[in-house]
C-alpha cells in the first residue's frame, strides 16, 4: 500500500479526515467544557464539517506535496507536524493581530491548549486515514 | 507536441498552488472570522473557532 498520493488524493483524503476531525472537535469541547457553545449541536456539527473539511484538505494537500521532503519516516508524524504548523501559524498571527486590537484574537489559555491538542489530533487522524485507505 | 507538454507541466504546478491559496484564504476567513470579506463568517464559525483555540471578543 503506497503512502505517496498526488495532490487531488491529498485533498480528498484530507477533506474526509477533516470532516471527521470537525465532529471530534465538537465532541471534545462538549467533554471539556472549555468554551460554552452558543449554537445547537446540530448546527455546530454542520459548521464543524465544513470548517474541519477545509482544515483537513489543506493538511492533506501539504502532506501530498511537501510530505516527502520532511525528515520523518512515519506518515502520521509528518501529518502531525503539518497540521500543528498550520494551527501554530494561525495562532501566532492571531497573537500578533491582538497587539493591534486587544479585544480580538486574544489568547485564552484553556482554549489555546485545547486547540493545540486538536491540531495534533487532526494530524493523527489524517495520518492514520492516509495509511489505511487504499486508493487503488 | 513539445508546447503541449510544457503547458501540461505548467498546469500541474499552477493548479495545486492555486488550490492551496484558495483553501488557505478560506481557512483564514474562518479562523479569524473576517466579516468584512465574508459577511456572517464571524457568527457562523464562532463556536468552532473558539473550540480550536482561536477566540475572539
Amino acid at each position: 500500500m503506497t503512502e505517496k498520493r498526488n495532490w487531488k488524493e491529498g485533498v480528498a483524503a484530507g477533506s474526509l479526515a477533516g470532516i471527521f476531525w470537525g465532529w471530534v472537535v465538537i465532541a471534545v469541547n462538549y467533554a471539556t467544557g472549555v468554551f460554552a457553545f452558543e449554537f445547537t449541536p446540530v448546527q455546530n456539527l454542520f459548521v464543524a464539517s465544513v470548517a474541519g473539511g477545509l482544515f483537513g484538505a489543506l493538511s492533506g494537500l501539504f502532506l501530498s506535496t511537501i510530505g516527502n521532503k520532511l525528515p520523518f519516516k512515519s506518515i502520521v508524524v509528518k501529518a502531525v507536524v503539518i497540521s500543528t504548523s498550520i494551527w501554530l501559524t494561525l495562532r501566532i498571527t492571531g497573537f500578533a493581530l491582538s497587539s493591534i486590537d486587544h479585544a480580538r484574537y486574544h489568547p485564552v489559555t484553556a482554549q489555546n491548549i485545547q486547540g493545540l491538542f486538536l491540531s495534533v489530533l487532526l494530524g493523527c487522524i489524517l495520518g492514520i486515514f492516509w495509511r489505511r485507505h487504499s486508493w487503488e | 507536441m513539445e508546447q503541449v507538454k510544457k503547458i501540461k507541466s505548467l498546469t500541474n504546478i499552477i493548479t495545486p498552488a492555486l488550490v492551496i491559496v484558495a483553501i488557505t484564504f478560506a481557512i483564514v476567513i474562518i479562523a479569524f472570522g473576517i466579516d468584512s470579506i465574508a459577511p456572517g463568517a464571524h457568527d457562523t464559525f464562532h463556536d468552532f473557532r473558539h473550540a480550536i483555540g482561536m477566540p475572539c471578543h
